[in-house]
């Protein structure tokens, strides 16, 4: 009976500890981070100050992230100061070794630092300490990762970017519609569609600023992209406005400024002054990425009315077929850690605890979706600087769900907090046509929304990314913004008649004497490296 | 530091009842009772030590703020790294090689200096005139109400006038509608390469020529009546009063003045047409200093900041040189 008991004891307590092992073993090394300290650990940052609406009595060093640092890990993080003109006094900081002990650097800084040995090598606290879902962000962007790392060692924490947004073609719909023409599918239709827009606006109908950003966007109709480099002729890579293509696309611009479908003073406009005209219904048509909504869509709405909001379409192209959207590289700073500081540990738990919130808590059944919204209410998550990264992933992730769950009437398939959000914001704008919520419509939840574009862009590959990809060569730094001025002033000519179409030619000689073939030169050889 | 000096300088003017020449020339001017015996240094100082100790705030907040930091320039010659701070690498001239191979630098140099000159002189002439029309008018009150007005726009931030005008100035623009309604052609006042270095002196002049104004109604208002009553009895007109009598009065201020804003040949103004210009002006409205924060002032490259300041410090400081020497020889003015 004893040895009975003692055996059924044993072989229990066996299952226990398998059990155990089996339990740490799926969740793996790197949930080690769950784990509060015993002893209360103190990191120290800075921020940029930016007027969030805090809940009273609440601020950025004291809201509901750093109450849940202090209750659920044990760290408390002091605030070294905020400033409005973080870069600037970052800078001064540098200079003067005033460091705390994580913070978030750009790229130039980045590099400063390291080469001047002040930043951590977080090669193995990371090993340790990052969280599985952390590593596989991490992974799932090598390109990015990689220009964190120096010979293979990682010194900062790239936060990564939101995704793949390609510029759309935003049309006005209540004008399409009267119109009567068909979503244009050719650079010939779009014509069509804009003249008639025109003289419904009785002013112009496509609106542009003065950087030309949707026009370049636009030129992917011709298979051009102004502000990527690609593959040439010969095989070498060139800067993608100076390929011959381009000059049909100024041909056709230069047509419509003639015609009045952009502006007589585009050339002066910034993006303000694009908003006030396209709020006040003198323009119908706009290139712009899938956040179109919050620029300008909710002011729009409101005034003009909920039929005018505007929609996303595919670019169209000269030839008919499906466009191909460029792709630059793109990621939002680095955290880094100074070598001087105790705790690196501390700063990858803070940052997993970031990931945790916003892609596993809900997911996992740990919180409600309503638990997981204190966390982003009012823009809460952006408090978190430096503790947090961007899931490039999760714009994609909150569409599938929100179309899932749209079309089904399931809600149960809304796995992620942010795409709780984003339905119920859907629901608002499609059920009680509420002009605050017509964003989250035009971007992720409703038919046709901007992301179902950018979904099927992504699935059919039709993307060109830019041959540079990673950190640019110093050559081409050194230029600043003024190589890409020479064009942009010179094609703005183009487009206003002030210079022939043939200026072109000269233009892009001008251009490779002015420092493009340097430029050109050294981005071939960091290609062909 | 030249702020400084302006500062003190217009102090000077607006307490009016100073004479001007006096005021400024006593260094030089040797004589008269207290120097007649020319006295060791050490027993003037022992008079004169309150008005030293008077002077020391002043003496060592320009030592504090404008010669400790001149160590500084020592960033024009690195290759600047925050984190290395004033040890950063010497690369010599590097710098200054790099900005004038940049394209357009050049260029960009001319632009400043037309803009710049235009504005000086504008700066110059409209206030002259526009006190000597204001010191005209015989009701205080009128003439009070004016001087306010004009001078309002002054404490305007560029940053705010910019919007004001670029809705003014736009193609469908209140002026543009003024100027269609009168039978002319409207005008793209910010969008033309030829007008644009044109709205920028004249919004410029515009915005600041109500502080030179109260400037030289200070100066008309220490002119001696005695001589005008001098000139009534000899039987001059007005005209002739303001010829021979005002005009040469006051242009000991003039000179002055132009001395002064000649340190800012280089100076085109940066707020003004970096809120209002876009690149299809850049041919002839980038100035220096919007060029060089384009070139990378946004990416923290100090250095070159620096090497574009000490440049534009120099030209300027040898253009003051020239001018005051020119002042001197040529009209018979000195400041010091």
């Amino acid at each position: 009976m004893k040895r009975k008991l003692v055996t059924v004891l044993l072989a229990g307590s066996m299952v226990l500890t398998a059990m155990g092992n089996i339990a740490y073993a799926s969740e793996g090394t790197g949930e080690d981070w769950m784990t509060p300290y015993d002893e209360t650990v103190t990191l120290s940052t800075v921020r940029e100050a930016v007027a969030y609406e805090f809940p009273e009595g609440e601020d950025l060093t004291n809201s509901v992230w750093t109450k849940a640092y202090k209750d659920v890990l044990n760290v408390e993080v002091v605030t070294d100061w905020t400033s409005d003109e973080y870069d600037t006094k970052l800078n001064l900081a540098i200079a003067s070794g005033d460091l705390p002990d994580v913070f978030v650097a750009d790229d130039v800084q980045l590099k400063q630092l390291q080469e001047a040995g002040m930043i951590m090598d977080l090669t193995e606290v990371y090993e340790e300490y990052a969280s599985d879902t952390l590593k596989g962000l991490m992974e799932a962007e090598p390109s990015v990762f990689a220009t964190a790392k120096v010979d293979d060692k990682i010194y900062a924490i790239p936060r990564l970017s939101g995704g793949f947004h390609p510029s759309l073609l935003w049309l006005r719909n209540d004008w399409l519609e009267e119109t009567g023409l068909e979503v244009p599918a050719t650079i010939e239709e779009l014509e069509a569609v804009l003249t008639a827009m025109k003289d419904i606006s009785g002013n112009y109908a496509l609106a542009i600023d003065q950087t030309l950003s949707g026009l370049y966007s636009l030129a992917a109709a011709w298979g051009v992209y102004p502000e990527i480099w690609v593959k040439g002729e010969d095989g070498n890579l060139v800067y993608g406005a100076t390929v011959p293509e381009m000059k049909e696309a100024l041909a056709i611009w230069n047509k419509w400024y003639d015609a009045g479908i952009l502006k007589s003073d585009f050339a002066t406009m910034n993006e303000d002054a694009v908003k006030q005209d396209v709020v006040s219904g003198k323009a119908g048509a706009m290139m712009y990425p899938s956040w179109q909504g919050w620029t300008f869509g909710i002011d729009e709405v409101k005034q003009q009315g909920t039929d005018a909001l505007f929609l996303a379409h595919e670019l169209p192209t000269a030839d008919g077929k499906a466009a191909v959207y460029p792709r630059q590289f793109s990621n939002d700073d680095y955290i880094v850690v100074n070598k001087n500081c105790e705790n690196p540990d501390a700063v990858l738990k803070l940052i997993d605890y970031y990931v945790y919130i916003q892609a596993d808590a809900y997911t996992n059944g740990d919180m409600t979706a309503e638990e997981v919204e204190v966390f982003n209410a009012n823009n809460m998550q952006h408090t978190t600087r430096p503790f947090s990264v961007t899931n490039t992933l999760e714009d994609i992730n909150r569409y599938e769900m929100v179309k899932e769950a749209r079309e089904t009437g399931d809600e149960s398939v809304l796995k992620i907090s942010s795409a709780v959000e984003c339905y119920n914001a859907t629901m608002k704008w499609l059920n009680e046509q509420d002009p605050d919520y017509v964003a989250y419509a035009t971007q992720f939840g409703m038919e046709g929304s901007a992301m179902e574009k950018n979904y099927a862009i992504t699935n059919d590959n039709r993307i060109q990314n830019d041959a540079l990809w990673g950190s640019a060569p110093q050559e081409l730094l050194d230029y600043g913004s003024t190589l890409d001025d020479i064009l942009l002033e010179g094609f703005t000519k183009i487009i206003m008649g002030a210079e022939d179409v043939d200026y072109f030619d000269t233009l892009i000689e001008q251009w490779y004497v002015a420092g493009g073939q340097t430029a050109t030169d050294a981005v071939n050889a960091r290609y062909n490296h | 530091m030249m702020d400084m000096v302006f500062l003190y300088a217009s102090m000077g003017l607006c307490g009016n009842t100073i004479n001007f020449r006096k005021m400024w020339r006593w260094p030089r001017q040797k004589g008269r009772e207290t120097m007649q015996k020319k006295p060791g240094y050490l027993s003037r100082f022992k008079r004169q030590w309150q008005y030293h100790l008077m002077l020391l705030p002043g003496v060592v907040l320009v030592l504090i703020f404008s010669y400790i930091p001149l160590y500084g320039l020592i960033m024009a010659f690195e290759k600047y790294n925050p984190a290395l701070g004033f040890n950063s690498p010497w690369i010599g001239l590097g710098n200054f090689t790099y900005l004038f191979k940049q394209p357009n630098f050049l260029k960009t140099i001319w632009n400043t200096f037309y803009i710049a000159v235009f504005k000086i002189l504008g700066g110059i002439i409209v206030p002259v005139i526009f006190a000597l029309l204001l010191n005209e008018i015989k009701a205080s009150g009128v003439k009070k109400l004016f001087q306010t007005l004009v001078y309002m726009p002054h404490f305007l931030s560029w940053v705010i006038l910019a919007g004001v005008l670029m809705d003014l100035l736009s193609a469908d623009g209140l002026i543009n509608q003024i100027l269609l309604s009168l039978g002319l052609r409207g005008m793209n006042f910010l969008g033309d390469p030829k007008i644009f270095p044109w709205t920028m002196i004249i919004s410029d002049i515009w915005k600041s020529f109500g502080f030179g104004t109260v400037v030289y109604l200070a100066a008309l208002t220490s002119i001696d009546p005695g001589l005008y009553e001098a000139a009534i009895m000899d039987g001059a007109s007005r005209w002739k009063q303001t010829t021979y009598i005002t005009i040469p009065m006051l242009m000991p201020t003039i000179v002055l003045m132009t001395i002064l804003s000649i340190g800012n040949i280089l100076n085109a103004g940066f707020d003004q047409v970096y809120n209002l210009y876009s690149p299809i002006v850049y041919s002839t409205g980038d100035i220096i200093d919007t060029y060089v924060y384009r070139l990378g002032i946004e990416q923290a490259q100090y250095a070159v900041g620096t090497a574009v300041g000490l440049f534009k410090s120099l030209v300027s400081g040898a253009l003051i040189c020239i001018s005051y020497y020119m002042a001197d020889k040529f009209a018979g003015y000195r400041v010091f």
